[in-house]
């Protein structure tokens, strides 16, 4: 046995007895934009993405400043396996899987903290920051009386598995796959759309202490699709109550322009998506309020930002916008929520958010970020409560025959001639479209039924 | 990162008087009347201008590390609200709109275990346990409980007293109710 047990060289591709290749890519026809509802409800299909997209995809653990220093950890998932995320000595990231591979006991049962070595409660097998197994009670007596590397127990052969770890502009990103795609060429020619919340300054971004936790009963996709391609929702009956609360007083809904120009980008490869309108800010000063938006659209740090992102995209013209990284990993650029939606099972998904900041803000700034995101944007906002609602209910709806029997219809945009915007990089169309949307399930559908990256490398 | 949440309330070795107890526990009753039958502009006057409704997220930790379990002032929280953000959020609410609560949910607050003490003949520190049940559409059905430990002001109008500060101790990590519609 060799320590390379602990690593995983391969993600492990089973052919599904119930869901062949073509069967599985018959579930979403991208050119007329029908998705079929099973793939939010069936079970089996739930079985593969685990192994097929969330055992291979880049997926958000964390911010670096959650774990600003060595020993810091913290623990989350990677799908349904639970990980463990710690800083190390030398500055760089270990994540590696919650389980003690003696008997498979959670590692480390606390949210987060500062470690200087983990021990399982079950047998105490000891973990050091990285992950090695370092001590074994009674290993002499128990398990090896001979001497070292002669008696068939190795520790080095123990350790918990490790995933791949790297960074892009703060946000730390795990997978499990040693021949999948490096982060960069997996991001694709998003980076820019993400630089727009990320790379504003050469400081970064911060993140705000404190990582919300909830459940929603509903398949996973529906949010981060959401993320991805649905501004459509925002302004037209979501989120209306939300527009409401944050009126002036002097104000009512007939005060409020809501824009209607903007674009929708698709990413060349990999499922990512993003969209926004273009030049009026009057959604986004109604969801974050005025000292928010003036900092984010006016003055110095958004001048500095301008010239910053300025080569790539006009950042200063993009308001309210929304992004997914396929699967899980979803943002808000300009209001600065950021979450990963972990499965858990067809029917359920748990959010983890947190929020960020530019790390060079002014204080009262990052302040104001923190309070308007709690009013909006986490799962008491008077924004995303709404968005829970609908997930729900669609869920349930789907347990019917008949509701799983049609296909939905994601067909905005679809056939229309070529509306890409020249002023913004990459495939765009217009903002209310499903074209985002269609590059994710596309991804999606390859996933599921490709087995080899030779195939599906970018 | 906030050790006063994890210590019990300062209660006094004597209890203060019946008449007191029971004026704060009527008090608490009529609030909770208020927000079950969805009176929130109503609840609003219980709640001074500068109130500050706070509800921290709970983490997971040991004993050991008992002091990280709240993440404290200034950090990430399910709710961290002043006047003026809880009356928009209930402008929003009342708006006809707001879909996770329209159709309303159908709620009970349950308020017991009432500890009161009193900092001054104006000012009380309050601890109580509640249970919040919800239910809604056809069998959504969740449960929130938790301690609150406000701050009241005795006032001559109303029903006697003032909200001025109100922290939310919520008995979970992970919330597994798919919103935070709920007041407490």
């Amino acid at each position: 046995m060799s320590s390379s047990m602990n690593e995983v060289s391969q993600a492990t591709i089973r052919l599904s007895r119930k869901w062949s290749p073509e069967e599985i890519r018959g579930l979403v026809d991208e050119e007329l934009g029908l998705l079929d509802p099973r793939i939010y409800s069936d079970q089996d299909l739930y079985e593969l993405e685990l192994e097929r997209i969330f055992a291979r995809s880049w997926l958000l653990v964390c911010h670096e400043g959650h774990i600003p220093n060595p020993g810091d950890y913290i623990t989350t998932y990677m799908g349904e396996d639970p990980v463990i995320v710690v800083r190390q000595r030398d500055r760089s990231i270990k994540v590696f899987l919650n389980q003690c591979r003696h008997r498979g006991m959670v590692i480390e049962r606390s949210t987060y903290g500062n470690a200087k070595s983990f021990t399982c409660t079950y047998h105490g097998w000891a973990y050091d920051i990285a992950g090695n197994l370092v001590n074994v009670p009674f290993e002499k007596e128990a398990f090896c009386d001979k001497k070292e590397g002669d008696c068939g127990f190795e520790k080095a052969d123990w350790g918990p598995l490790q995933a791949r770890v790297d960074t892009y502009k703060g946000l730390v990103f795990a997978n499990w796959d040693a021949k999948a795609p490096p982060l960069i060429d997996y991001l694709s020619d998003a980076t820019p759309y993400m630089d727009v919340m990320f790379d504003r300054t050469e400081a970064g971004t911060e993140v705000i202490t404190g990582m919300q936790r909830t459940v929603i009963p509903c398949n996973w996709k529906f949010a981060a699709e959401q993320f991805c391609s649905d501004m459509y929702h925002a302004c037209t009956m979501s989120h209306v109550a939300g527009v409401v609360s944050s009126l002036r007083p002097d104000q009512d809904l007939s005060d409020v322009k809501l824009p209607v120009t903007g674009n929708q980008f698709r990413a060349a490869w990999g499922g990512h998506g993003t969209g926004w309108f273009n030049d009026d800010f009057s959604l986004l000063y109604a969801i974050m309020g005025p000292k928010v938006v003036d900092y984010w659209t006016k003055g110095p740090a958004a001048e500095r930002a301008q010239v910053r992102l300025g080569n790539k995209l006009p950042a200063n013209r993009m308001v309210a916008q929304h992004m997914t990284i396929f699967p899980t990993c979803s943002f808000l650029p300009g209001i600065n929520t950021v979450r990963t939606w972990h499965p858990r099972g067809p029917n359920e998904l748990e959010v983890w958010s947190f929020i960020v900041v530019d790390a060079d803000a002014p204080a009262e700034i990052k302040d104001e970020y923190r309070r308007m995101n709690i009013m909006t944007f986490n799962q008491g906002g008077t924004y995303e409560q709404d968005d829970g609602e609908n997930w729900v209910e669609v869920q349930r709806v789907l347990r019917g025959h008949m509701a799983r029997s049609r296909p939905f219809c994601a067909s905005m945009g679809v056939g229309k001639p070529n509306a890409n915007n020249p002023d913004f990089p990459g495939k765009t169309s217009y903002v209310y479209g499903e074209e985002a949307a269609r590059g994710m399930y596309h991804h999606w559908s390859r996933m599921m039924s490709e087995p080899s990256w030779e195939t599906l490398r970018p | 990162m906030s050790i006063e949440l994890t210590q019990p309330f300062n209660y006094l070795e004597k209890p203060v008087s019946l008449e007191l107890q029971n004026a704060v526990e009527q008090f608490y009753y009529r609030e909770a009347q208020l927000l079950d039958h969805r009176k929130y502009q109503e609840w609003l006057t219980l709640l001074t201008e500068d109130i500050h409704y706070w509800v921290p997220i709970r983490t997971t930790q040991t004993t050991k590390n008992s002091n990280l379990e709240y993440y404290g002032p200034g950090c990430n929280a399910h709710f961290d609200e002043d006047h003026s953000r809880l009356t928009a959020r209930i402008r929003g609410r009342l708006s006809g709109l707001n879909w996770t609560e329209d159709p309303p949910s159908r709620s009970r607050h349950m308020i017991t275990n009432v500890i009161v003490r009193e900092v001054s003949a104006e000012k009380l520190e309050v601890s109580s346990a509640f249970l919040c049940y919800r239910n809604r559409l056809e069998r959504m059905t969740d449960i929130y409980v938790g301690e609150r430990r406000d701050i009241l002001l005795r006032v001559n109008d109303g029903l006697g007293f003032k909200i001025d500060k109100r922290t939310v101790l919520l008995d979970q990590g992970t919330i597994t109710a798919n919103n935070l519609s709920m007041f407490f």
